[in-house]
């Protein structure tokens, strides 16, 4: 009988997963199709591509003193521009359930056999990849923006004196010592593996302005205010970290606050340093909560409302 | 005997203090063409929205081909299609792309079935266009289409005709018809169009205040012992001194040189001989033919 029963339930779970599995492609379907998404990919792809190329230019124009090595430029095009993608994100999150409910789509799809925490899920789970694709869309614009050499260019480098260096792509190579240049400080595999992790971690924060996005989309049911309201709350958010005395407290509730303090250790790599990740722990912590809370939150109260629209 | 396919035993709903559905009990027979009337508020809706899952009642059963809906919502849910509200589609996308999409979500359905039921509600063409460039018309057709696709054998409607002009609404029933003779499918229907129920439903229920007040078969319902009788005579006033007061008469109105009486099938030949009897030529004495509509506004004055 026990045994009868533990069957039943696995085959229960197994049909759960293949809905929630085919749910979440039905849900990047729509997500693709939808034009808030692809408009979030370009403008992604031209806020790094776009701070890449000022900085390169500022670096090369000026003379400034400040030089970017192609690591650092790569790092830090990508990591600040993530930072206009993430209220996007948020927007797309806000919108993910709050536009089902305007558009009464939430009717028709929930009248079918799927059960409503396979239907929150699969919508998660689309908003997680679409942060990741934002993610890496950031990571590989700014990638081939901060590894080209142009014509006729110089090439960028962390080294007061950088040798000349031919036009090509990709640029990226092993990082020396400024003043034994024979010296590998970091081969090249090991800033790229640094970095990347830095990536991923990045993902963590992004995606914490998307659940707290969800969240509001999931409690307001228009699409419109929960937009606004979501907006509002991640800019509040992160103008706590500009009130004096409590900048250190408060700053931590900011989406970029790990954001810059995973930037700048990926920045660190990218100079041959072993970055010292412990140090974005708080930061990734917390965001890791609001990821946490806000949809524990949100599935909670969807599962349980009437849908009344 | 007949197979119950759809039940509500004292089915609920409470939001707060106000009671929308009162221990409502209702059965829809296989191959019913099921009409649920009711005035705005009566509770339709909500009643509609716990048969699939969209609102949970606060107590009560539903049971679809004898499955409890709450106990294994999703096996009774795969046995509906439903359009409830009005008809939601995700408008950036072509008609048949939110067939395809919606077929997906539903899982199981065979790769022809789209096409199969598009063909159903003629959108051949319709179909390959964004679904904001519809008419009203055009999204009830697609939304049959999506309750169509699992061939369910329960198709829940909420006032599906609201909006379609009369070709229209003429071209859907016509549709709602051939599904329920032709497929075998179980109809239940709401509407606020009694002709169109009347028309097309062998049983109806009629709600009120979230309360079953009537139902059964429409014949039966319409044709119960009270009936009201055109009877034209002579002289109104008379005619109506004459019969006022009577035990046998229900209801009494005068409409110019014509008599309105309500009494029972059996007493209906003492209308004429009391007229006769008291000097009033009589020229007409018919049955006013009773209509779903009548019943509906009887019962609502109660």
């Amino acid at each position: 009988m026990t045994d009868a029963n533990s069957h039943s339930r696995g085959r229960r779970s197994l049909g759960s997963l293949r809905r929630t599995a085919r749910l979440t492609w039905v849900e990047i379907r729509k997500l693709v199709s939808h034009k808030l998404f692809p408009a979030a990919v370009i403008i992604t792809l031209l806020v790094t591509a776009g701070l890449g190329l000022a900085a390169k230019n500022f670096t090369e124009s000026t003379g400034s003193t400040v030089r970017f090595s192609n690591y650092s430029l790569w790092v830090a095009s990508a990591g600040y521009g993530l930072q206009v993608s993430a209220l996007l994100l948020t927007a797309l999150g806000a919108m993910a359930m709050s536009s089902e409910a305007t558009g009464r789509t939430l009717n028709t799809i929930l009248a079918r056999p799927v059960r409503r925490v396979e239907f929150a899920l699969a919508k998660i789970l689309s908003l997680l990849v679409a942060t990741i694709a934002i993610v890496a869309t950031a990571a590989l614009a700014a990638w081939v923006v901060g590894g080209t050499v142009p014509e006729r260019r110089q090439p960028f480098s962390h080294r007061s004196e950088p040798p000349p260096r031919p036009a090509g792509f990709p640029t990226y190579d092993d990082v020396t010592d400024p003043q034994y240049p024979d010296t590998v400080i970091a081969t090249r595999g090991e800033v790229m593996g640094e970095i990347l992790f830095g990536f991923a971690l990045l993902v963590v924060p992004v995606l914490a302005g998307v659940s707290l996005g969800f969240l509001l989309g999931t409690l307001i049911e228009s699409s419109g205010l929960a937009v606004g309201i979501a907006v509002g709350v991640f800019m509040t958010l992160e103008a706590t970290k500009f009130i004096p005395m409590f900048e250190e407290y408060l700053g931590h509730l900011a989406f970029n606050y790990p954001m810059t303090r995973i930037t700048t250790l990926m920045l660190e790599a990218g100079k041959g340093t072993v970055p010292q990740w412990h140090d974005a722990l708080v930061g990734v912590g917390i965001s890791a909560i609001y990821v946490g809370v806000s949809l524990l939150v949100s599935v909670t109260v969807f599962c349980r409302r009437d849908i009344t629209l | 005997m007949a197979t119950t396919v759809l039940k509500t035993i004292d089915l609920t709903k409470r939001f707060g203090r106000f009671t929308a559905v009162d221990r409502l009990c209702l059965e829809v027979n296989e191959g019913d063409v099921f009409g649920f009337l009711g005035p705005n508020g009566a509770g339709k809706t909500t009643t509609m929205r716990m048969i699939v899952g969209l609102v949970r009642p606060t107590s009560g059963r539903i049971e679809v081909n004898g499955v409890d809906a709450r106990r294994h919502f999703l096996d009774a849910i795969a046995q509906i299609g439903s359009l409830v509200d009005i008809p939601a589609f995700y408008r950036h996308l072509t008609g048949r792309s939110n067939l395809s999409l919606l077929a997906q979500v539903a899982g199981g359905v065979p790769k022809g079935r789209v096409d199969e039921v598009i063909e159903a509600v003629s959108m051949q063409k319709a179909c390959l266009k964004k679904v904001k460039t519809y008419s009203h018309g055009m999204l009830q057709r697609l939304a049959i289409a999506q309750a169509l696709l699992t061939r369910p054998p329960l198709l829940i409607l909420d006032e599906p005709t609201t909006g379609l002009d009369p070709e229209g609404k003429l071209e859907f029933l016509h549709l709602l018809r051939s599904l329920a003779r032709d497929q075998r499918i179980t109809i239940f229907i709401s509407s606020h169009l009694l002709e169109e129920v009347e028309e097309i439903c062998n049983r109806a229920a009629i709600i009120k205040d979230g309360r079953l007040l009537v139902c059964g078969e429409v014949r039966s319902l319409l044709a119960e012992e009270l009936r009201t009788y055109r009877t034209v005579v002579s002289d109104a006033t008379k005619a109506r001194a004459l019969l006022d007061g009577r035990p046998w008469v229900h209801g009494l109105s005068v409409e110019g040189q014509r008599l309105l009486v309500t009494a029972r099938q059996d007493e209906a030949a003492q209308i004429a001989d009391t007229l006769v009897k008291g000097g009033v030529a009589l020229e007409e004495l018919s049955p006013q033919a009773k209509s779903l509509r009548t019943l509906f506004m009887e019962l609502m004055k109660e």
